[in-house]
């Protein structure tokens, strides 16, 4: 395992970057560079390992491989990192980058205004909507103004204002303070519609590109099946009906066949 | 004044409600830790632990305090490395290692000649037998638990909401782990004389549940542990003092019925 920090135009290089977890091989000799103040998604089906990949970008388990990041990080986790019963409010969970900082109230007031929760500093954590922990979350990241910002599913948990206010608020961090963002994500419609970048991961690295060379039909035809992993809160249903009652079809053409050929075998 | 006279003519009487209220104070402070981090267990198992530590003492004729104190701190010792690879989850580790030290402590105890009264002894708490040398314990615990968790508030609060982001922001969150499970640990080895292995459990866990309810904070929740602590523990003292009720379980019944009472209240309240 080795982290280097060095300067370049690219912020973030991972180079044959490989994760084993137990005996299973989560990644497998990824590779990528990321330019500065670009805003890269990651799509990939459930346990495809993109919460492994920014993990071990972040330090957190150990890797096979070389990672650089050439900046400062602020990272946003999955909603369910926090443990919501415990009584903490918004200052105290906002200040953790900056707890010893003389001034850090003025700042953490600066910030809850940036991402919209301004008043929020007193409210408890665990009472926040996805939405606003999100954006708590979020504030928690910015207030060490880091380079990098990375985010492992942000919209889960958040319902369809929440979200596009969200990701609303990371384009105008992204060309007010060119901070370079790296996101996770399950919702392939708005990775399209809001990042210049996508990386499909399933496992190794499928694709990596700029989102105007991609389209959502060729990733689907890269991964083959249409399924739960690639999917748009608004497209999820539909899509996952049509493909249960495709499924559906199969099974009773396969029965109807079966039986014909039960009757053909009997008649024999 | 029955109790009056008795506290000013008896040494042994102020000796135990001292004792009663310091316990009081220290298990207040470290319950709602150990219940917001979800380790409810770590009392009974610190107390199984003592167990164990208390026989091997008991046998091989060497300080009580000590045996205690050791098997504690190498119980704990033994929680955090299992849960520190995140192999297994502290309650995980906990409901492993009881029964393994009870079953040391119950071996040893059995080829004790003291064995009936021993194991009476330290399960449910003898309150009347403190003597000076307990409360000075039981006050230099009560101080280190109370410096350590206040001095360290904010990390604690931290290390038991998100242990990731403490970590990844540059709390030590194993060393967090590890001092809490040590104080813990001394703070039941301090109030063994008085809750006893079996009462043990519930000091720890009726006050953290209580704050729990309505606390804005952790320092909150601390205070309010500390609260209804003071008010079972004196209750159920004067009770078992009027009614020759022994002292832990009395105490531990009066803490269950002030919660049950707290949660009838929030409910109606609501």
């Amino acid at each position: 395992m080795e982290q280097v920090r060095n300067s370049k135009e690219k912020i973030i290089a991972v180079k044959d970057l490989s994760v084993t977890l137990g005996e299973v091989e989560v990644l497998k000799d990824i590779s990528f560079e990321i330019s500065k103040g670009s805003f890269t998604g990651i799509i990939g089906p459930n346990g495809a390992g993109k919460s492994t990949l920014i993990k071990a970008i972040l330090g957190f388990i150990d890797y096979e491989g070389m990672v650089v990041l050439d900046g400062t990080v602020g990272y946003v986790p999955q909603l369910s990192s926090f443990n919501r019963e415990f009584p903490m409010n918004v200052y105290d969970f906002v200040r953790l980058p900056i707890r010893r900082e003389k001034n850090w109230k003025e700042k953490v007031d600066s910030i809850l205004n940036e991402v919209g929760l301004e008043g929020f500093g007193i409210r408890l954590v665990g009472k926040l909507s996805g939405g606003e922990f999100q954006r708590a979350a979020l504030a928690r990241a910015l207030i060490s103004k880091p380079d990098i910002l990375i985010l492992d599913e942000p919209e889960a948990g958040v319902d369809q204002m929440g979200k596009a206010r969200f990701y609303d608020l990371l384009n105008s961090l992204k060309q007010e303070e060119n901070i370079t963002i790296l996101m996770v994500s399950h919702d392939i419609g708005l990775i399209f519609e809001k990042c210049d970048n996508v990386m499909c991961l399933n496992k190794t690295l499928h694709c990596h590109g700029p989102t105007e060379s991609m389209s959502i039909e060729d990733i689907k035809k890269t991964f083959g099946e249409f399924d739960i992993w690639i999917r748009s809160d608004d497209h999820y249903e539909v899509e996952h009906e049509h493909h249960e009652h495709q499924k559906n079809q199969t099974h009773s053409e396969a029965r109807s066949d079966r039986k014909q050929r039960d009757n053909n075998g009997h008649n024999k | 004044m029955g109790i009056i006279n008795d506290l000013a003519n008896f040494e042994f009487l102020r000796y135990s409600l001292i004792a009663t209220l310091l316990v009081s104070l220290s298990t207040g402070i470290v319950s709602p830790i150990i219940v917001y981090r979800g380790m409810e267990f770590i009392g009974d198992g610190l107390s199984h632990a003592i167990f164990a530590g208390v026989a091997v003492a008991v046998v091989a004729n060497f300080n009580v305090f000590l045996g205690a104190i050791l098997a504690t701190v190498v119980f704990a010792y033994l929680i955090y490395r299992l849960n520190k690879s995140d192999a297994l989850r502290e309650s995980t580790a906990i409901g492993i290692l009881l029964p393994v030290f009870m079953s040391i402590g119950v071996i040893i105890f059995s080829k004790s000649p003291r064995y009936t009264t021993d194991v009476t002894s330290y399960l449910f708490g003898n309150i009347l037998m403190v003597v000076k040398e307990d409360l000075y314990f039981l006050v230099a615990v009560t101080i280190l638990t109370g410096i350590a968790v206040f001095a360290n508030l904010y990390k604690i609060s931290y290390w038991i909401s998100d242990e990731a982001m403490a970590q990844f922001y540059g709390i030590r969150t194993n060393t967090i782990k590890l001092s809490i499970l040590f104080l813990t640990s001394f703070v039941v080895v301090s109030a063994l004389k008085i809750a006893g292995v079996i009462v043990m459990g519930a000091f720890l866990v009726l006050p953290g549940v209580f704050a729990k309810m309505s606390a804005n904070s952790l320092k909150q929740a601390i205070f309010k542990a500390i609260n209804f602590n003071l008010i079972s523990s004196l209750l159920g003292f004067l009770v078992s003092y009027y009614f020759d009720l022994p002292p832990g379980p009395t105490i531990v019944l009066f803490g269950f019925l002030l919660l049950v009472i707290s949660i009838s209240w929030n409910k109606w309240k609501d």
